[in-house]
């Protein structure tokens, strides 16, 4: 028996565990610039690529041979010792740093094969040794009869230099690893990027081994007890611990006694074929383990970005219906008929055209008469009405505009989008134009109104007729005027009581209803417009799907159910 | 203190009052970090520039193990520092100084401790008098677990006037040194070195490839001709060279101000992205005629101005002919059906001559877009943060500027209902005319009934009114009183709206001046407030560049 493999029943269901949580997991968007997005974008990629690089071919095939991966910082040495332990340059050493770029696999010859195949590490290119091409994205393949067969070391770029993108290929080779080998020097084993990773290892819960090179031999002993010390703080002291003497490398290898040791613990590894299994199962499930954090978490941020994506929303939403209510009022209160308005109302009706618009039915004789008067007071008034009332929209739509734009502002993390999007905090360039073409829409439709539902009192029509636009925009007047204290008396209650006294109160009440509304669904529709400006802006940072949330719980428990 | 020390300090005092004007200004306009940051740098410079000028503070910096303390111990040649193979080993600053007097409050300054300050008074040393006036500190490092708690490597590293960063063949790329601290450092040249220690560990061809490879990674992240020295703390190596460096920028004493104006060039440069420098030279500090000329229109509108006037001057003429027309043609006029009788709405005509007695009034919707208008004419190419700023200064006083207009005009606003006193006098008049045609009626009645009828004798004192050959005189007597009331009623009525004319004119002058004062001092005023503190922050920012 070389391996305890998980027996088929269980593989199989944990694989289509696997498969749905990844398939969940790769819809993932994060649009919104929330604190988090960017972790939650690395850590989806990061799952992404350990799903397919490690965990489901592990599951699969859990008889293939043990991933060792040599982790550190740069210039611990990292290339030096798996030299040494392959007795052969398999990997570049030198003193320029970073020096390793590309991951090296040295393997046994009777593994090689299974490796160059590829179900672990699939993603990655395989080179051949030496290869020239240094592009992103490759893996050397090395075998060697030095290393002991069904154990196969990986020499990663380093975790700390200046070169981001060695930081992120070296993560992914350790989240690909069954064991791991963590690398660093008398000079380095405080600095903080090796805790962080040790730290990682230990959230992970991945079998590890700890190689503190480069001691020179006077201050070995020194070193070593404040090393495992602090190791023992931290939690590691039961891990198992290699010590290597700063000794001069020749051909980027090490003297062999060097590391004994290390190679002894491989053999071990090598020749064990039950405690090999373990530390590869243990590894797997502690991968598996940290699914139960890690999941989470990117389902907490899809929830925040939906949360978020709603607040915004609700923000535009919010302004613009403080706006609708202020126009309500205002065109309620009388506030409307003042200025131009109130003066022109003043002519119109002071001058006697407001009666002009009266006239006694004579027989036969003046019919059709009516509509034929002079519209100059009563264009003057009409024009001032559609500016008034359009002066009143335009006003609130600005201040909506701002009042969102303030509102997103307040918001952290949306100052992007305010600027990647000029003019969100005014109102757009074609509103003028559009209000225009609405208010005076609207004005046509209470003349319509009064022809169609303006049943004249049949005692008042036969002895008076009256000419509809006058008498619509007495109505208007009357209806912007209804219920103020301050313009009742005056320009309410007389065009209110003129309107009655011919169109008779049922009639009048519909048709104030109808305009009323009228009104209210054609500046709805223009706001419709304006809020849509800011709906864009978000559709185009992307819609979270709010069901991918639950999807991503159900997965992680189908996972748990499934182990 | 060199001639040119002092011509710098001066650039540099004034650079500085530029950064305080835009902090002053900056609240509201700049983020509130950049700020921050800014204040600090003044503080620093101005605490900094108070204290010694003859001391230069310079800096050992590094990653833990890369031999700071021993490179420190080195220089001064005493073990004044604790070396150890442990890591991290040193927690605290130490600091040397060569040449103690005066260098007390800038060590306070530095915040470090009196155990840890150590003296090399220059005279008790010969060969050390180059360093006079030099302030070394050993810090502790900045990458290890220990030093994500502590940040005394981090304030110093921002307060110091040369920062020489010493590194080794192990650790020279780390990110933790490159991207926290040196990529901050372009523009930093003059007051950064860059030491590669423990040489002794490499052969020289290793030693040349590391410091080309430093090289190269510097100047990729910036450096512009980065001074690198490759020392050897333990054999001594280089640490003569890197003396001489030091003892010439110790000497020169311009290490303080250069640091200062390297953060400041910083500064500006991160000032300058956030308000790049666009429309200002073009902005105005006041607000043109034609800009106010319009405000004045649109506001005028808002009130009414024109219509009002328009208003008075036909419901005056409307309702002069009450008081001065032709009272018969009143009286036929009177005569024809009302609608409102038929509407039983009889009381509604006093209510419309009432109306006229109405108050001038603002619309606040059309006040608030007129300001808008001016702001957003104003403001157009301007850094979004101060068309915001004008705005809001335009709008400041907006919630109580159509009250104010309306009271204002109300003042002004004519009362449609007056009645001037010579339309009384000709209402007597055309009364009299009517008397007299009515006299000439009797007369002409008298005439006929004693003169043709022959119904009586008048009395003797009245024969004249019975005589019938007075009838044609009497006759054209009354037709010209006719005419001459209609004559009257004409030319008064011609007389009306003339006046009206006149006086509508007046009206419209004295409300649009009324209306242009409000403005002024509601809306223009707070504007060019604002408009010279815009023009005061680019003017900083000029001179900030230097």
């Amino acid at each position: 028996m070389r391996e305890i493999p998980l027996p088929d029943v269980v593989s199989e269901a944990l694989t289509n565990a696997l498969t749905a949580l990844r398939n969940s997991v790769t819809d993932l968007r994060f649009n919104l610039d929330l604190p988090g997005a960017e972790e939650a974008r690395r850590t989806q990629s990061e799952i992404l690529a350990q799903l397919d690089d490690y965990v489901i071919p592990r599951v699969h095939m859990s008889t293939a041979p043990a991933l060792v991966v040599i982790a550190g910082s740069t210039g611990a040495g990292k290339s030096t010792l798996i030299n040494t332990l392959a007795n052969a340059k398999v990997s570049a050493t030198g003193v320029r740093r970073p020096t390793t770029g590309t991951p090296v696999l040295a393997c046994h010859p009777d593994d090689h094969e299974w490796f160059a195949k590829g179900d672990l590490l699939g993603s990655l290119r395989r080179q051949s040794e030496f290869d020239s091409d240094t592009a992103p994205g490759g893996l050397v393949l090395v075998s060697t009869e030095r290393l002991p067969p069904g154990v196969a070391l990986l020499d990663t770029p380093d975790i700390d230099s200046v070169v981001e993108e060695h930081h992120e290929i070296a993560h992914r080779m350790l989240d690909a690893a069954d064991l791991w080998i963590f690398v660093t020097t008398a000079a380095r084993y405080a600095d903080a990027p090796a805790w962080r990773l040790l730290r990682l290892a230990k959230e992970r819960g991945a079998r590890l081994a700890i190689v503190l090179s480069r001691v020179s031999p006077q201050s070995r002993e020194v070193v070593t007890k404040h090393f495992v010390r602090m190791l023992t703080e931290y939690g590691l002291g039961e891990v198992d611990r290699f010590v290597i003497n700063e000794s001069k490398a020749t051909d980027g290898m090490l003297p062999d006694h060097e590391v004994t040791e290390l190679r002894l613990w491989l053999t071990e590894l090598s020749v064990d074929d039950r405690r090999r299994a373990q530390a590869v199962q243990a590894t797997l499930f502690g991968a598996l383990n940290s699914f139960r954090t890690r999941i989470p978490a990117l389902a907490k941020q899809l929830e925040a970005q939906v949360s978020f994506r709603s607040d915004l929303r609700t923000d535009v939403d919010a302004a613009y219906i403080h706006a609708m209510t202020e126009i309500e009022e205002t065109t309620r209160n009388g506030s409307l008929l003042r200025g131009e308005v109130l003066a022109r109302w003043q002519d119109f009706a002071g001058s006697g055209d407001l009666m002009r618009t009266l006239h006694l039915r004579k027989p036969g004789r003046f019919a059709g008469k009516a509509t034929q008067q002079a519209p100059e007071r009563l264009s003057a008034l009409k024009s001032a009405l559609r500016a008034g009332l359009e002066s009143v929209v335009v006003s609130a739509a600005q201040r909506a505009a701002e009042e969102t734009a303030a509102r997103w502002l307040h918001r952290q993390s949306t100052g992007k989008i305010l600027v990647d999007t000029p003019g969100l905090g005014r109102a757009s360039d074609e509103l003028l134009r559009k209000t225009s073409r609405v208010v005076a829409a609207w004005q046509d439709h209470i003349i319509e109104l009064i022809r169609t539902e303006g049943v004249t009192k049949r005692s008042v029509a036969r002895v008076i007729s009256f000419d509809v636009e006058s008498l619509a925009l007495i109505l208007t007047v009357g209806l912007l005027g209804n219920g103020s204290a301050e313009a009742g008396g005056i320009a309410g209650a007389l065009p209110q009581r003129l309107v009655h006294a011919l169109l008779g109160a049922e009639s009048l009440r519909n048709i104030g209803v109808k305009a009323r509304s009228d009104l209210r669904a054609r500046i709805g529709m223009l706001f419709d417009d304006e809020t849509s400006r800011y709906v864009q802006v978000l559709d185009g940072a992307g819609i979270p799907d709010e069901n991918a949330a639950t999807r991503l719980y159900q997965a992680t428990y189908n996972l748990e159910v499934a182990r | 203190m060199s001639v040119g020390t002092t011509q710098t300090r001066q650039g540099l005092g004034g650079r500085l009052a530029a950064l305080a004007r835009i902090v002053e200004l900056g609240p509201g306009k700049v983020e509130p970090k950049l700020l921050t940051d800014s204040g600090q740098l003044l503080l620093r410079a101005g605490d900094r520039l108070k204290l010694s000028s003859d001391h230069t503070v310079v800096a050992l910096a590094g990653g833990t193990g890369s031999g700071k303390s021993t490179l420190f111990n080195s220089i001064s040649g005493l073990e004044l520092s604790p070396t150890g193979v442990r890591r991290p080993t040193t927690a605290r600053t130490h600091a040397c100084v060569w040449g103690l007097e005066g260098a007390g409050p800038l060590l306070d300054w530095l915040q470090i401790q009196w155990r840890h300050r150590f003296a090399r008074a220059s005279a008790l040393d010969k060969g050390e008098s180059q360093l006079h006036g030099l302030i070394l500190l050993d810090l502790p490092d900045h990458d290890s677990i220990r030093a994500l708690t502590d940040t005394e490597a981090d304030r110093l590293i921002q307060v110091a006037d040369l920062v020489v960063w010493v590194l080794d063949p192990q650790k020279y790329a780390d990110a933790s040194t490159h991207r926290r601290y040196v990529t901050d450092l372009a523009g930093h040249e003059a007051v950064t070195i860059f030491v590669l220690n423990q040489a002794d560990r490499l052969e020289a061809e290793e030693l040349a490839e590391c410091v080309a490879d430093l090289d190269g990674l510097l100047r990729r992240e910036g450096v512009e001709n980065p001074i690198i020295v490759a020392t050897s703390a333990i054999t001594g190596r280089g640490v003569d060279s890197l003396k001489a460096v030091l003892a010439e920028t110790v000497s020169k004493r311009r290490a303080a101000v250069q640091r200062l104006e390297a953060d400041l060039d910083r500064l500006t440069l991160r000032l300058t992205k956030v308000m790049p420098d666009g429309g200002a030279p073009g902005a105005a500090s006041s607000v043109d005629d034609a800009r106010r000329i319009g405000l004045t229109d649109a506001l005028c509108d808002a009130v009414g101005v024109p219509a009002v006037g328009e208003a008075m001057e036909n419901v005056y003429g409307v309702r002069s002919i009450e008081w001065i027309g032709w009272p018969y043609a009143r009286w036929v006029a009177k005569l024809r059906p009302d609608p409102l009788n038929s509407l039983r709405l009889s009381d509604l005509r006093d209510e419309i001559r009432g109306l006229a007695g109405d108050s001038v009034s603002a619309q606040p919707a059309e006040v608030d877009n007129a300001v808008q208008a001016l702001s957003d004419g104003l403001t157009s190419g301007m850094h979004e943060a101060w068309q915001n700023g004008i705005r809001d200064a335009a709008r400041s006083r907006s919630a109580q500027l159509p009250q104010v207009l309306s009271e204002e005009l109300s003042e002004v606003a004519p009362r449609l209902d007056r009645v001037p006193v010579w339309w009384r006098l000709l209402l007597v008049w055309q009364y009299l005319l009517i008397l007299l045609f009515l006299a000439g009626v009797a007369w002409v009645g008298t005439a006929v009934l004693y003169g043709v009828v022959g119904v009586g004798k008048l009395p003797s004192g009245l024969a004249v009114f019975g005589e019938t050959a007075s009838l044609p005189w009497v006759a054209l007597m009354m037709l010209s009183v006719l005419g001459l009331g209609l004559l009257t009623a004409v030319a008064s009525r011609n007389f009306v709206v003339l006046g009206a004319g006149n006086e509508r004119d007046r009206l419209e002058r004295e409300m649009r001046r009324r209306v242009a004062g409000v403005a002024e001092g509601m809306v223009i005023e707070p504007v060019e407030r604002e408009l010279a503190r815009y023009n005061e922050f680019y003017a900083a920012m000029r001179s900030m560049r230097g």
